[in-house]
């Protein structure tokens, strides 16, 4: 009996390895089909086998599920469209491919040494999927990616080094500053401001069908793997080690979404809009994660900031996948560009708007159900810390930037429904923006179903 | 088995209303049928089942309570099912020609099949919130209806005189403006009912109507120790009072009129107006008995008087109205409000008698009598209207020569209405007068009386001017035919039947009253005493002679004269008074209205635009945009920067955490 982890590692590498052998053509029609076929898989083991087993070190939990199951299913989504990419699309199958593997061994190890094989494997498929259009700005914006990365990795190492020493022999300073330099790491990974520099010119500038798989996928692993790090670590720490790592995280999430919110408003590009916007995403998503570990501290159930955990993860890839692939069919991507578009192409635009309406959190779709998660969460009043009195500011704060969220998010379907004839090609994106959309309006349909 | 045929008289109108949205031309057919099946199965349901009884099943729990849906059945339920069957019966079949080739004939035939299911089940509700569902059916039902036209185009729907103003008011109204009062008004007295609903619930546990009746004298005491006893009736009943259109409700039942005749003959003159006097005999058995076992006589009797009062001053007020009025349908829905306040001081005079079911009883054949007579004249009116095509009866006369049915029909019911012996109206209508007399209630009996004889006159004014007056030469000329067939026999079998309804009513040994009555009083769980029903001759001799009175000076007045010139500027203030109906809808806009308008519009420029938009709109705008143009100078490109930035970040936290630390460990 082959553990069924064996088996999705082994089918991920042999994606890897096959894909760019393939042709342009076969790739569109077998990338897909092998994504499918491994998340019905990972669903099918989930479902029948109560798991997917473990091999030394290698111990996958729900968060690892979670990972696993988003990045598959993104990665199928986008791989309908790699061939708007040009000639690198069997390389960008195998990327994606190999980035799911990393995320997938990032979100289930504590191990240092698979942290580190796999945080490198997962940088060098981020690069190399900035890099793959080949065209001067892909290449200076890959290059930029990689130098910062590597500082980044840096501080990794360094972190882990601190880290891990001291988790549960000294008290005090150093395993802190070990923290601090591993959420410095995590953080440039995923975006967390001020570790975010490099994000917006890769995201807003790169090509969006690689954008998309950066911004839906790149990010799963290191999110996870800091929620990991910290639970793990808990009993370990000390009560002011906790605190410190609280309220490094707090300041963060809230400076994150904040950033990413002010700064997305005063775009003229649509793509670099989105740029931002998915740093504020990332401030909410931390400020789940928060959540999660200030309900460890304060013997709450954390069962709900892992629910919205979850569902934020999930939201937030598909419909980033959506959207960035939908900017592919524009040359220009300002907001005047892309003007008339929603009555010119009505399928997609609506679709498309269904993604950006699901960013803003908008009842009935998925993202609405992921922010409102994030939120009761963390209103929960035996969390002291985030509250002044009876009003739950850390919650406010969200609901406040996500009424800021709501002013460039809008702004985009004013440009759309305008009367104007954009030019744009559709050719190859349509199955990824309509079936990413379609998957959120079924999805928050189905949740309250489901979990209430 | 027998219990699902049961269900069958209110499922099958509401099928029924499904049904016609599907196969909208046969609607009316699908309707009548099923009407008529009702009726068949409300009529003989005491033949089915041994009365009193009750069907029912689990619905859904509440608060940890089972509440189950069903039926009761017992006299009153019977009684009340079968009339509102019968005469919706015969509506339906007027309609079916009424509002033949109508625009909104499809909506039109689902909300009258869905009204007649509601009301149906509101008459059977075994429970408090199945007979809430049925009301509350029965109020959207109107407000469609009422509001059938709801585009405003034909100023003959309209109520009032375009152009005219009281006080500052507007005094004319649409149909769609109509429905918006209907159900703002009804469901300003429904609060009262629910809450009174939640409050009973508290108080026993129980929403049943057999629940509560089997608990009345516990609840009467519970209510009374906190001291809210009267509060509690009076909240308990408003809803009854809303709906019946009693004052200070009545406004809403006048501007209804811009519905089409067939409704206002349905809804606003023969049922749902109606399901406030079946409310009220419904509960007030249980409290009198209640009351008895109990012992809290003078807190019971101030409700009592209450609902006498209210309903007295409606009658009169409302009567008054009628005198003054030049709409034909709007003289038919202040005599329905006015009628119904008769059955209102009925029930409030029940208390204060040694056999309450007789005064009871009265109102409840008044019930059944003015379902009759008043469903004949508004399908009269209807067809009236449409030949002289004006709702005005100045815009009428004459009509006996060229309408010689139609005028018979009218003329039974308005006798009856008038209360002239032996019509069915004169009977109910003089018990009702007998027992405010018996109650000691002066004021009530006067305003009753005084009623009766302006109901006489009014209805004989406008029978007189449309038609027997000759009017001028242009009148005379107008082509009028009788009504088409379908339209006349429902109304004609109307008035026939009060006629004959009347006949039948009373006599020394028995008759049909005494039938009803014991079938009403003994079939039904509550027990109180009946008594044979009996008359004393110097009241019948005051009610005719009243009656008699208003018919013959109305008759005098109109026959030869079109309208009577008021030479006092003192009389011409009080036909306007009459006319503008008391001022009181002016003072309910300038009141209620206006003022609310005006707090609404407050808040609206200096909170809404001064505050949270200028807050949401402007403020927080421009405040995000300045930042983000600020953050956005840090976004250059330039790697060395952004180096920069991150290893200032990383060092911040560092700072936090020795900060932390620090302050932890001194």
């Amino acid at each position: 009996m082959v553990e069924p982890i064996l088996i999705i590692i082994g089918a991920l590498v042999v994606v890897s390895l096959g894909a760019p052998f393939l042709g342009k053509r076969a790739s569109a029609y077998c990338a897909p089909m092998a994504f499918t076929l491994i998340l019905a898989y990972t669903l099918y083991a989930l479902i029948a086998m109560h798991g997917l087993g473990r091999i030394k070190g290698i111990a996958p939990n729900e968060l690892s599920y979670v990972v696993l199951l988003v990045s598959l299913l993104a990665g199928a989504l986008i791989s309908f469209s790699v061939n708007r990419i040009g000639r690198g699309s069997g390389i960008a199958v195998s990327l994606i491919s190999s980035g799911t593997l990393a995320n997938f061994v990032l979100s289930s190890t504590l191990n240092p040494f698979y942290i580190i094989s796999a945080w490198g494997l997962l940088s060098v498929s981020s690069y190399g999927m900035a890099a793959i259009p080949k065209d001067r700005v892909s290449l200076g914006n890959s290059l930029k990616y990689a130098f910062m990365g590597g500082l980044s990795f840096q501080l990794l190492l360094l972190g882990f080094v601190l880290y891990y020493s001291f988790l549960g022999i000294t008290p005090g300073l150093p395993m802190v500053i070990g923290a601090a330099l591993l959420v410095a790491a995590v953080g440039f990974k995923i975006g967390i401001v001020p570790f975010h520099m490099w994000l917006p010119d890769v995201y807003g500038t790169s090509d969006p069908v690689a954008v998309s798989v950066l911004s839906s996928m790149m990010k799963l692993g290191p999110i996870v793997l800091l929620v990991n790090l910290f639970m793990t670590g808990a009993e370990l720490l000390e009560p002011a080690q906790r605190n410190a790592i609280l309220a490094f995280l707090m300041i963060l999430s809230l400076i994150t979404m904040t950033w990413g919110n002010v700064t997305a408003a005063v775009q003229r590009d649509v793509q670099r809009m989105l740029a931002y916007s998915s740093i504020s995403h990332v401030g909410f998503m931390l400020m789940a994660i928060t959540t999660i570990i200030a309900s460890y501290i304060y013997s709450v159930s954390p069962y709900l900031a892992y629910m919205a955990l979850f569902v934020y993860l999930f939201s937030y890839s598909i419909s980033k996948a959506g959207a960035f692939s939908y900017m592919k069919a524009f040359s220009v991507r300002t907001y005047d560009a892309i003007k008339g578009a929603g009555r010119a192409y009505g399928d997609v635009s609506g679709m498309f708007s269904v993604s950006l309406l699901n960013l803003l959190g908008l009842p009935p779709l998925l993202g609405f159900w992921a922010k409102l998660f994030v939120f009761m969460a963390a209103a929960n009043p035996k969390i002291t810390p985030f509250f002044v009195g009876q009003v739950p500011w850390y919650t406010l704060v969200g609901i406040i930037n996500s009424v800021i969220s709501a002013f460039y998010y809008v702004r985009v379907l004013q440009s759309l429904y305008s009367a104007s004839q954009p030019s744009a090609s559709f050719q190859g994106l349509r199955t990824t923006i309509i079936a990413s959309s379609a998957i959120l309006i079924l999805g928050g349909v189905l949740l309250p179903l489901i979990f209430l | 088995m027998i219990e699902y045929v049961l269900f069958l008289i209110w499922g099958l109108p509401m099928l029924a209303a499904g049904l016609g949205l599907l196969l909208r031309r046969e609607a009316p057919f699908i309707s009548i049928a099923t009407i008529a099946i009702s009726f068949l199965i409300s009529a003989s349901a005491p033949f089915l089942v041994h009365v009193p009884y009750v069907v029912s099943y689990p619905w859904f729990t509440l608060l940890g309570r089972t509440v189950r849906f069903g039926m009761l059945i017992d006299g009153l339920s019977v009684v009340m099912g079968s009339v509102v069957a019968f005469v919706s019966l015969l509506i339906a079949i007027y309609s079916y020609r009424y509002m033949y080739g109508d625009w909104g004939h499809t909506r039109y035939w689902y909300f009258f099949s869905f009204f007649v299911g509601s009301m149906l089940l509101l008459v059977y509700a075994s429970n408090l919130i199945v007979l809430l569902v049925g009301w509350e059916g029965t109020t959207l039902a109107s407000y469609a209806l009422i509001g059938h036209w709801y585009t405003d185009e034909d100023e003959e729907r309209w109520v009032g005189d375009k152009g005219r103003y009281a006080l500052g008011v507007p005094m004319w109204f649409t149909p769609s403006q109509s429905g918006v009062r209907a159900m703002v008004v009804t469901s300003f007295g429904d609060i009262g009912f629910i809450t009174a609903i939640g409050m009973l619930y508290k108080v026993s546990g129980t929403i049943s109507i057999l629940g509560i009746e089997s608990r009345i004298s516990e609840i009467i005491i519970a209510l009374n120790r906190d001291g809210l006893l009267l509060p509690f009736l009076i909240a308990f009943t408003m809803g009854a009072f809303a709906k019946s259109a009693q004052f200070p409700f009545h406004e809403w039942l006048v501007t209804a009129m811009t519905g089409p005749s067939s409704i206002s003959a349905l809804i606003h003159a023969a049922t749902m107006v109606n399901a406030g006097v079946y409310f009220l005999l419904r509960f007030a058995p249980m409290l009198l008995e209640g009351a008895s076992s109990v012992g809290l006589y003078y807190t019971l009797s101030a409700f009592f008087t209450y609902t006498l009062v209210i309903g007295a001053i409606t009658a009169f007020m409302l009567a008054s109205m009628a005198v003054a009025s030049n709409e034909l349908k709007l003289i038919l829905a202040y005599s329905t409000a006015s009628q119904i306040g008769y059955m209102f001081m009925g029930i409030g005079a029940a208390y204060f008698l040694a056999t309450p079911t007789v005064a009871l009883f009265a109102s409840l054949s008044h019930f059944i009598s003015q379902a009759l007579f008043k469903a004949a004249m508004f399908m009269a009116a209807g067809a009236l209207i449409e030949e002289f095509s004006s709702r005005y009866i100045k815009d009428m006369a004459n009509a006996y020569s060229r309408m010689k049915l139609t005028a018979i029909a009218f003329l039974l019911a308005s006798l009856s209405l008038a209360g002239i012996p032996p019509f069915s109206g004169f009977w109910d209508k003089d018990l009702i007068l007998e027992s405010a007399l018996m109650s000691g209630n002066l004021i009530a009996y006067v305003l009753g009386a005084a009623g009766a004889f302006l109901t006489a006159f009014y209805i004989f004014r406008a029978f007189t001017i449309v038609f027997i007056n000759r009017g001028d030469e242009k009148l005379r000329e107008k082509e009028v035919r009788e009504a088409h067939p379908v339209m006349l026999w429902p109304y004609f079998t109307l008035g026939l039947l009060s006629l004959l309804f009347g006949v039948f009513w009373y006599y020394p040994s028995g008759g049909l009253s005494q039938m009803i009555y014991s079938f009403v009083y003994t079939r039904s769980t509550v027990k109180l005493p009946t008594a044979p029903i009996t008359f004393s001759p110097s009241d019948v001799a005051i009610s005719v002679t009243v009656s008699l009175l208003g018919l013959l000076s109305a008759f005098y007045i109109y026959r030869s004269r079109r309208e009577v010139n008021l030479r006092s500027s003192a009389l011409r203030k009080l036909r306007d008074f009459l006319y503008d109906r008391w001022y009181i809808n002016s003072v309910y806009y300038r009141a209620f209205i206006y003022s609310l308008n005006g707090f609404a519009s407050y808040l609206m420029k200096h909170v809404e635009f001064g505050s949270f938009d200028r807050f949401y709109h402007v403020i927080i705008p421009r405040f995000v945009l300045g930042a983000g143009e600020r953050l956005r100078r840090f976004q250059q490109g330039d790697i060395g920067k952004y180096l920069l930035v991150l290893l200032a970040g990383a060092l911040v936290l560092l700072v936090i955490g020795f900060v932390m630390v620090v302050l932890m460990y001194g």
